[in-house]
């Protein structure tokens, strides 16, 4: 990207995945997308960068532990909470697990994962959402 | 019980009372009035006739009966007088000789009974009355009673006749003629009605019957349709009426064909394909031929279907959709921007990306309906994919020019010459005729082309590598032919390898531009040695004194370093700088070649940091801002070395806010009227400190740095343009 397209910040993401490569690949295309993209794979420490956090998108399936369970610890982290909370997305190919995202917890699933070209649509459609609810309760 | 139970079945078995309506033509109904009518007149007159008849009659007969009456009461006064009974009797007997006689009677005065009385044969059961009154008159149904009284000539009442005359000849009579007089009035009624229904039928109903046709006709949509009445009476005037009407229907529709042909071409030729849908997200069947040519035919679809075909419910886009679309009809219109906004900006069908744009179409202040305008961007989207790519390419291949450089671009440089002669001596050994090649000049050929390759592998030169490898090809292909025979070169052959050399070349130029482009003294890069530093300073010490002289300035050009090279990294630090304060902003550097003397080189990355720093803190405004001023959304600040005769003069110049002098004074207490105050120090035109500014000691800094080289640093600037701090040698003290 070019400097003189520098884009104000459409939002900021925390993604967390054991992947590297796939953290690389989420960075730039989000980035590049305008967002403010924090990438880990580490879970321990996570929840400090959960502050004016707008979404966090979780793997399922990483070494040792699952989505479910990072969603658990970041809530937990978040109690006393913040005014605005971010949302919880799971990141996932897995059939159950995007059948089941609202059993484990998680505000909404991405799915295709891997087309980054479809992972920003996706968040680009979570953001609207988003708001459309911010203005659904002012319109109330 | 019956009765109830026949309801209670029908009721039982859906059966359901239904009114009976007749409908009667307006030709019956003219029939059935005029009908009425002349009936009821024809009755009225009738009656009216035979009343006066039948008044006519009973005055006749009464007027008869009264001469007779007074006749019988002049005989009658001797036998009365004389109480001759005989003589009374008889008298009355003569009036048995008129048979319209039913009875006659004498009475005394004061009697109650006649005194002598004579009957008609069929009138034997007829009672008979004193008189009320000795001189009157008193009809009954059947009779008409007169009493006369007699009176002798000197007016003594000596009693009263009364005769009672019949009236059934009259009567009989009368009725007769009200039966003849009834029938002929039925009959002329019926001729009245009968012509006034025909003429009715022929002058009103026709005619109406005609224009209802007509209508009806106009309604199934025939065009041009006349009913052309000739009458001149009000329905003449009617249908006339209805004819212009009926013209004008067909010419305004014609001119609303045309101009719904126009529409629809019009809206056929947009390049958006355009649909409509309403709450219910059913697209109605008006849509254009582009939106059938995106979506296929999509009267009756469901819009969700149409943009998410293949979507799961737990699609996010899905989700998103469907909570857009119960906002976008739920809130009031005035809030469409909002929700406008929160559209889906695009989908992608299959291989296919399409732009989607809604519009509200608004009712009572809600949306009543949404217009889809949807537009095939596909081809942009690939275009802004392959520049994407490209760019990231192009990003990484600087990336790999800047490690290049900073890793010992010498090498490349070495590498660049090495090929083009190794390029020029295969041009040279292919020569010009069409001479067989000797197998030792085939291998040398092939030596430089994979040497080239190689080297080039090396450098992560993708392009200089491919093009080395086609020609290499090229050259094994020949050399496989044949180990031993000399191999000849077609003029074709020799043609084509030479094109392929000329691909190297030309990939080679490339990488030099790339590798220019990339450096941050430009051009220079190319003209640069390695030396070792201490050699440099001890040239620098040998030399000291002796800078007027040949040796001096070549000795000063040695140690001096390209401007560029002291900016290189600020062009990276000036986007995050403003990043952090959300404002946009880039470096531009100018001169990036021109050698800055040694000394000033010393201080100068540090001056520039300052400079450029200040430029992007205090300067440069944020976006909105900016935009408001009618400037570019990007700030610039320029960092210029410009050479001024043996020396050179550095500035920084932003496109900023200007120095706000008012306001600088205003927070130091003092009146500040020259710019150049901030170099004193202890004045900041930042509002708070940052890591970045805002102490105020920073152009003081740069001030005290420039001075101990020799140098001095002044400010210019233009509220609301720009502010520009130049570097330049310090004047030499007045002696």
């Amino acid at each position: 990207m070019s400097i003189s397209k520098i884009p104000t910040s459409k939002g900021r993401i925390l993604v967390i995945d054991d992947s590297e490569v796939l953290l690389s690949r989420v960075k730039s295309a989000l980035g590049a997308a305008g967002y403010d993209v924090i990438a880990t794979t580490q879970t321990v420490g996570t929840a400090r960068h959960l502050q004016g956090c707008d979404l966090v998108v979780v793997d399922f399936h990483m070494p040792g532990f699952d989505g479910k369970s990072v969603l658990g610890s970041l809530r937990g982290a978040m109690r006393g909470g913040t005014d605005a909370p971010p949302l919880f997305y799971l990141y996932t190919n897995d059939e159950s697990a995007t059948r089941d995202w609202s059993h484990h917890g998680f505000d909404g699933v991405f799915t295709r994962k891997g087309d980054d070209r479809a992972l920003v649509e996706q968040v680009d459609a979570a953001f609207r959402m988003r708001r459309m609810r911010a203005l659904a309760n002012r319109t109330k | 019980m019956r009765a109830e139970h026949l309801r209670q079945a029908l009721s039982c078995r859906g059966v359901r009372r239904q009114t009976v309506t007749v409908r009667w033509s307006v030709g019956a109904k003219l029939a059935a009035v005029t009908v009425v009518i002349v009936v009821v007149v024809t009755g009225l007159v009738t009656l009216e006739i035979a009343g006066r008849e039948r008044e006519t009659l009973q005055r006749s007969k009464a007027a008869s009966a009264s001469v007779t009456s007074d006749l019988l009461a002049v005989s009658l006064v001797a036998p009365v007088d004389f109480a001759d009974q005989d003589a009374i009797e008889l008298e009355l007997s003569h009036l048995s000789a008129n048979r319209d006689v039913l009875w006659g009677a004498v009475f005394v005065p004061g009697a109650t009974v006649a005194t002598a009385t004579m009957r008609r044969a069929d009138a034997a059961g007829v009672p008979i009355a004193a008189p009320e009154t000795p001189n009157g008159g008193r009809w009954t149904d059947r009779s008409v009673e007169l009493a006369r009284p007699i009176v002798r000539a000197d007016g003594k009442h000596l009693g009263t006749v009364v005769i009672a005359f019949d009236l059934a000849p009259e009567l009989a009579a009368f009725a007769e003629s009200r039966r003849r007089l009834l029938s002929r009035s039925l009959l002329v009624a019926a001729v009245t009605a009968a012509l006034l229904v025909i003429a009715s039928r022929r002058q009103i109903v026709r005619p109406i019957l005609r224009l209802r046709d007509a209508a009806s006709r106009i309604e199934r949509g025939e065009r041009d349709v006349r009913v052309e009445l000739e009458s001149s009476d009000e329905l003449g005037t009617l249908g006339r009426v209805f004819d212009q009407m009926s013209g004008a229907i067909v010419e305004r529709e014609t001119r609303l064909a045309e101009a719904t042909s126009n529409l629809r071409e019009l809206f056929d030729h947009m390049r958006q394909g355009i649909l409509v849908f309403g709450p219910d997200g059913v697209i109605e069947p008006t849509a254009s031929r582009q939106a059938a040519a995106l979506f296929g035919d999509v009267a009756g679809r469901s819009i969700r279907d149409v943009l998410y075909p293949s979507a799961d419910t737990n699609g996010v886009e899905l989700q998103a959709f469907d909570e857009w679309m119960r906002l976008a009809f739920e809130v009031p219109a005035d809030a469409w921007t909002e929700v406008g906004s929160l559209a889906p900006p695009g989908v992608r069908l299959g291989r296919r990306h399409v732009n989607l744009e809604f519009e509200p179409i608004e009712k009572d202040g809600r949306t009543a309906k949404l217009m889809l305008l949807a537009l095939d961007a596909t081809d942009v989207h690939r275009l802004e994919e392959a520049v994407r790519v490209q760019e990231e390419e192009h990003a990484r291949r600087i990336r790999a020019m800047r490690r290049l450089v900073a890793g010992g671009g010498q090498v490349f440089v070495a590498f660049l010459s090495g090929a083009r002669e190794r390029l020029a001596r295969c041009r040279a050994l292919l020569g010009e005729s069409n001479d067989p090649l000797a197998a030792a000049t085939l291998e040398e050929v092939l030596r430089h082309a994979h040497t080239v390759k190689g080297e080039a592998s090396a450098f992560d030169l993708a392009p200089v590598v491919e093009a080395a490898h086609a020609f290499e090809d090229e050259v094994v292909k020949l050399r496989a032919r044949s180990t031993e025979a000399p191999r000849v070169l077609s003029a074709v052959d020799r043609a084509r390898w030479l094109g392929r050399i000329d691909d190297v070349a030309n990939a080679l130029d490339r990488a030099r531009e790339l590798f220019v482009e990339a450096s941050p003294i430009g051009p220079s890069i190319l003209d640069q040695i390695t030396v070792h530093r201490a050699d440099l300073e001890r040239l620098h010490a040998l030399t000291s004194g002796l800078e007027a002289t040949e040796l001096g300035s070549v000795a000063g050009r040695l140690t001096a370093r390209p401007f560029g090279e002291t900016c290189a990294l600020l062009v990276d630090k000036v986007p995050t700088w403003a990043g952090t304060l959300g404002k946009s902003a880039r470096l531009e550097v100018e001169g990036r070649e021109e050698l800055v003397p040694r000394a000033l080189a010393s201080v100068l990355p540090g001056v520039l940091g300052h400079l450029v720093r200040n430029a992007v803190v205090h300067g440069l405004e944020v976006e909105a801002e900016r935009t408001q001023a009618n400037k570019p959304g990007v700030g610039v600040v320029y960092a210029r070395c410009v050479v001024r005769g043996d020396d050179v003069e550095i500035e920084v110049e932003d496109d900023g806010r200007g120095i706000d002098l008012p306001e600088l004074g205003r927070r130091s207490g003092r009146t500040v009227i020259d710019p150049n105050a901030l170099l004193s120090g202890g004045l900041s035109s930042a509002g708070e400190t940052t890591h970045l500014a805002g102490r105020g000691i920073g152009l003081s800094a740069v001030r005290s740095s420039l001075s101990t080289v020799g140098y001095t640093v002044s400010l210019d600037s233009e509220p609301g343009q720009g502010t520009c701090v130049v570097v330049r040698r310090a004047p030499p003290p007045a002696t």
